[in-house]
């Protein structure tokens, strides 16, 4: 019996020594995917995403949270983009861009103004592509309340204040952007 | 109304623009909608404007200041970029501006409130300053 316990005794110092080792080989290699995550690294969808934002810019201050989901279900990511700064933000909230893969570069399929978060893609489509809803508030709406944009088959509606943008209370579906805590400079 | 005629001489604007927009926004009152969307008698996004405290943007000075800062800048880059605009579509165009960012003034004189909140906020806000005026 007293044999057997110092046997583990003389056992797990060697035992604490090679997981130790282990850990230690790990390290290197975790490292670099951690980085690999930073808001400094960015993919090359990214990079073009950007410069096509650019494009539509002039503004040195301009922020923007992006998000990418697949709202046909064609196979491809199409991203949603909130844009934030005095170019295009107002007492109504800020400017939302649907755009889509278009060969090398992106495509604004809708703009969408005076626009709050968060922004929902909700479970449900219509004319093949997943509705939207932002919040709304500001600019004389002094009771926000979320607001659903359907796809009409060419584009979302491009004011979530009016109609054919509906109130909707109970949302089926999930947040793409929350907040502008991530917010990026765009140039 | 002392703070908005200083203010607005301030920022070389017309007070009865920043009072109007005062109204449209709030009602000139002091509400502050939840999450910060939208702060003050002069609905302040305090998530867009991140330097701007909760406090400030109830304080009618300082909320005063950065509208009438604002719609000066606005009505410069307007009549900069823009200059097919008569004056009076230059108004509605800042007062559009203020609402859903001088970005989205396109320069068609047609479409000035498109897209701004109840598609209507540049000539209501006109239309609010000449109840000011009279």
């Amino acid at each position: 019996m007293m044999q057997g316990v110092k046997k583990n005794m003389s056992v797990r110092p060697l035992v604490a020594v090679i997981v130790l080792v282990l850990l230690l080989l790990a390290v290197p290699d975790r490292a670099p995917a951690q980085q690999a995550m930073g808001p400094e690294v960015t993919s090359p969808a990214d990079v073009k995403l950007r410069e096509a934002l650019q494009s539509l810019d002039t503004d040195s201050t301009t922020r923007y949270v992006e998000a990418f989901y697949d709202l046909n279900d064609d196979g491809h990511l199409e991203a949603i983009v909130y844009l934030i700064g005095d170019y295009w933000c107002g007492s109504g909230g800020c400017t939302m861009l649907v755009l889509s893969e278009n060969g090398q570069s992106w495509k604004v399929v809708s703009t969408v103004k005076v626009t709050r978060l968060p922004i929902w893609v909700l479970d449900e489509k219509l004319n093949g592509w997943h509705s939207l809803a932002v919040q709304v508030s500001g600019g004389g709406i002094v009771k926000s309340y979320l607001s659903k944009l359907q796809f009409d088959g060419q584009s979302y509606p491009n004011n979530p204040t009016v109609p054919p943008a509906i109130q909707v209370t109970q949302p089926s579906g999930k947040v793409l952007i929350g907040s502008a805590a991530s917010a990026k400079p765009l140039h | 109304m002392s703070t908005i005629t200083a203010t607005a001489a301030q920022q070389g604007i017309d007070p009865n623009l920043l009072a109007a927009v005062g109204v449209r926004e709030s009602g000139f009152t002091n509400i502050t909608q939840s999450g910060g969307q939208g702060a003050g008698v002069f609905q302040i996004d305090l998530g867009a404007n991140p330097s701007v405290t909760a406090a400030q943007a109830g304080n009618l000075q300082f909320s005063a200041n950065f509208a009438a800062a604002m719609l000066s800048r606005n009505m410069s880059s307007i009549a900069a970029h823009h200059p097919n605009l008569s004056a009076a579509q230059q108004l509605q165009a800042t007062a559009a501006s203020y609402n859903f960012g001088v970005g989205n003034i396109s320069g068609n004189p047609n479409t000035i409130d498109q897209g701004t909140t109840g598609g209507n906020y540049g000539s209501n806000v006109v239309d609010l300053m000449d109840c000011f005026s009279k």
